[in-house]
């Protein structure tokens, strides 16, 4: 069996002419172009300046399987995932759940709280029925690297989210999108949301696998936000140890308009994942915020780039990573301000907490600025705990053990208090107090009271 | 009389091979109030936290005994929950680490070593908000990470909360007056002087012979060039108000 670009070469001519809105001119066209882009260019190589430091060789040299079968089917015979897993006092307005790129039409559904123009349904069945509708978000772009291309090369379905013009929709809509069963499955799911003038709305997206075989999770998810419309996407990745996941999320701010992008990675063999936010109007603001756990010998990988096009616009990012064990990180911000971006304010940190001697973290600020009237700022750290705080603790009558978790504990829970949203902060707290044995000596909390 | 809850003997202090403390003796009695008073300089914040056991401090001769024991031999944690406590010139600020939720597990770790029963969080919030009211702290404070985006201010009342939530044996205050307005300072000394007791003792730095008006000593002290140069009562803090610090420069030199 043929394996590298060939493979998916092959798989593409056997199942291109069953995916949904093949006989539509421009899907079919999207796809081709994206597949000849991905052979012609091939998998990266650390020989290339963006993947220096995240191998993808031994993904390249196996065959994952690209089978999506019908939607709302037998699911493959996999049972869905413990609740336990998904997130706890959510409230969502509306659940999709996808399990290995495909909706699970029998998990899914709304509160009934959604209001008439918001919209959350398969993108397959808006393929075939609605196509002109996703035309202009789906029919370019998408070419950021060999796995956007990939994802647009086998589209075959995911989750269209459209939020009407004024409309506020308060509750969050909630995509679960689960990689379980066998080895060598591939997701290639897509999310589109599309926040119309003056709305707001609330993503999350929660990838989970389960089960030891191996599996490739490349979803893409592309935003747009109107003029003065907020999304906030919440992005949980919490794959398990035999995933690899190469998601990238493309968004577009118009002018007064606000995304905030919160990004949480727990888990995964490989995580690579790219964030490019383009600030296409005046007065255009984006929040990016970020957790990253490395521990055993997972390698996470974050690049974000963020693009100010037009005067006045103010971009945020604060990327924190934990890196245990002989885990790897990466972290890539790349931030262009064009010529017309005046008055743009951008900053940019990256810290960074190596709780292992074998534990590596490599991070890399890109600023590039063509216009000469703007306030830029970057920091990135590498470290342990500060040594003050430490003994500030201690000297309260906390043992060595408990000060230091509590210190870990306080360096990620800043930066999940950025994001906003209680449910997903207990979640991941909780997640990670399990998850890093410098968390074993924490003190016990009461949720309740938040002490 | 009865044995001394600290004696120090003739310590001797270096940080990075710089002699600080040279041979500083004193000795505090269960009940009784100790001032330091000294030019910026003379080595009483180093005082503080060679008592408390901050990094850095190499004790190069002399000794500490705290209730008749080797306090130079216990770990930071471990003098705490024996009932030491500093309260810092500059309290650290710790962003993430919730300030009620740090409240809780410091005084719910000093009532384990004490044999206490722990307190849960809703005893524990009602003991913190009484002592809050006492500090006149804004109770937004407790929500927030601890003394992050704290104004100097509310830093020291966050000092004398803790202060109080934990009740020492021997408080430690390290120039907690300075920067304080004076409703601030008064507010500051009556937690501290809510704090004296039959059994425990109090010792604190201070600049100004101001706070001394409101906290009032049994002892005066004046730490001159790492040692200690005048002990006496409450008068020699007034007499210093008025002269200042240059006899005893003098006097040294002599």
């Amino acid at each position: 069996m043929p394996t590298g670009v060939e493979h998916y070469r092959q798989e593409w001519s056997a199942a291109h002419a069953s995916l949904p809105g093949a006989r539509v001119g421009w899907i079919d066209r999207a796809r081709r172009e994206a597949l000849d882009r991905f052979c012609g260019r091939g998998f990266p190589t650390p020989r290339d300046e963006d993947w220096k430091y995240t191998n993808v060789r031994p993904l390249e040299r196996r065959a994952f399987r690209f089978d999506p079968g019908p939607e709302g089917g037998a699911e493959g015979g996999a049972e869905p995932l413990p609740s336990a897993r998904r997130l706890d006092g959510l409230d969502a307005a509306a659940v999709l759940v996808f399990r290995n790129g495909v909706l699970a039409s029998s998990h899914s559904g709304t509160a009934g709280t959604v209001p008439d123009a918001v919209r959350v349904e398969s993108l397959a069945g808006m393929l075939e029925s609605d196509p002109e509708r996703v035309e202009p978000f789906l029919s370019g772009g998408g070419g950021h690297n060999a796995f956007s291309d990939l994802n647009r090369a086998f589209l075959a379905g995911g989750a269209f989210v459209s939020i009407g013009r004024g409309v506020q929709c308060d509750a969050p809509v909630e995509l679960v999108f689960e990689s379980v069963g066998e080895s060598d499955v591939a997701s290639h799911p897509l999310v589109l949301v599309l926040a119309e003038a003056d709305s707001a709305a609330t993503i999350v997206e929660h990838h989970l696998g389960a089960g030891a075989g191996t599996k490739l999770a490349n979803p893409f998810t592309r935003i747009a936000v109107g003029e003065r419309a907020a999304v906030e996407h919440h992005l949980l990745l919490e794959e398990d140890e035999s995933t690899w996941h190469t998601g990238n999320v493309e968004a577009s701010v118009a002018a007064g308009g606000r995304l905030g992008s919160n990004a949480v990675q727990l888990g995964g063999r490989l995580v690579r994942y790219g964030i490019d936010v383009s600030l296409d109007g005046a007065g255009a603001t984006v929040i990016l915020n970020g957790l990253y756990v490395a521990r055993g010998r997972q390698h996470v990988d974050f690049h974000t780039r963020v693009d100010h096009r037009e005067p006045g616009g103010t971009s945020e990012q604060v990327y924190k990573g934990l890196l245990d064990g002989h885990g790897r990180g990466v972290f890539n911000g790349r931030v262009l301000v064009h010529l017309d971006a005046q008055h743009s304010d951008a900053s940019q940190s990256n810290h960074n907490l190596l709780l292992s001697p074998d534990a590596e973290i490599d991070t890399k600020p890109q600023l590039e600025i063509f216009a000469d009237d703007v306030k830029c700022s970057h920091g990135a750290t590498v470290g342990q705990l500060d040594e003050r705080a430490v003994h500030y603790l201690r000297s309260r009558g906390l043992g060595e053990d408990t000060a230091r978790a509590l210190l870990t504990f306080g360096f990620a829970d800043d930066v999940l208090a950025r994001m906003g949203l209680p449910a997903l902060r207990r979640h991941v707290e909780r997640g990670l107090a399990g998850a890093l044995p410098a968390l074993a000596g924490l003190p016990p909390m009461d949720s309740a009271n938040g002490i | 009389m009865p044995s001394p809850l600290l004696e120090i003997s003739d310590l001797h202090v270096a940080v990075d091979g710089d002699a600080i403390l040279k041979g500083v003796s004193l000795s505090v009695q269960p009940g009784e109030v100790h001032a330091v008073m000294g030019p910026n300089g003379s080595g009483k914040s180093s005082l503080c936290h060679v008592l408390a056991g901050g990094n850095g401090y190499d004790v190069t001769r002399g000794s500490v005994a705290y209730r008749g024991e080797d306090l130079l031999a216990l770990e930071p944690d471990e003098r705490a929950k024996q009932g030491i406590f500093l309260a810092f010139q500059y309290p650290v600020e710790i962003p993430g680490v919730n300030n009620a939720y740090f409240l809780k597990a410091a005084v719910n770790a000093v009532r384990r070593a004490r044999g206490d029963e722990e307190l849960d969080a809703i005893d524990f919030m009602q003991l913190m908000r009484e002592k809050v009211k006492l500090v006149d702290m804004d109770e937004g404070l407790l929500r927030r990470p601890l003394n992050e985006g704290f104004s100097g201010g509310e830093k020291k009342r966050n000092e004398i909360l803790q202060m109080m939530l934990l009740e020492p044996r021997l408080a430690i205050l390290d120039e907690t007056d300075s920067g304080l307005d004076i409703d601030a300072l008064r507010i500051v000394a009556d937690g501290v002087n809510a704090l004296r007791s039959p059994d425990r003792a109090i010792v604190v730095v201070t600049h100004h012979e101001r706070f001394l008006e409101y906290v009032v000593p049994d002892h005066v002290h004046v730490l001159f060039e790492g040692r200690i140069a005048r002990s006496g009562g409450r008068t020699l803090a007034r007499e210093l108000e008025e002269r200042g610090y240059g006899h005893l420069r003098a006097e040294a030199a002599a």
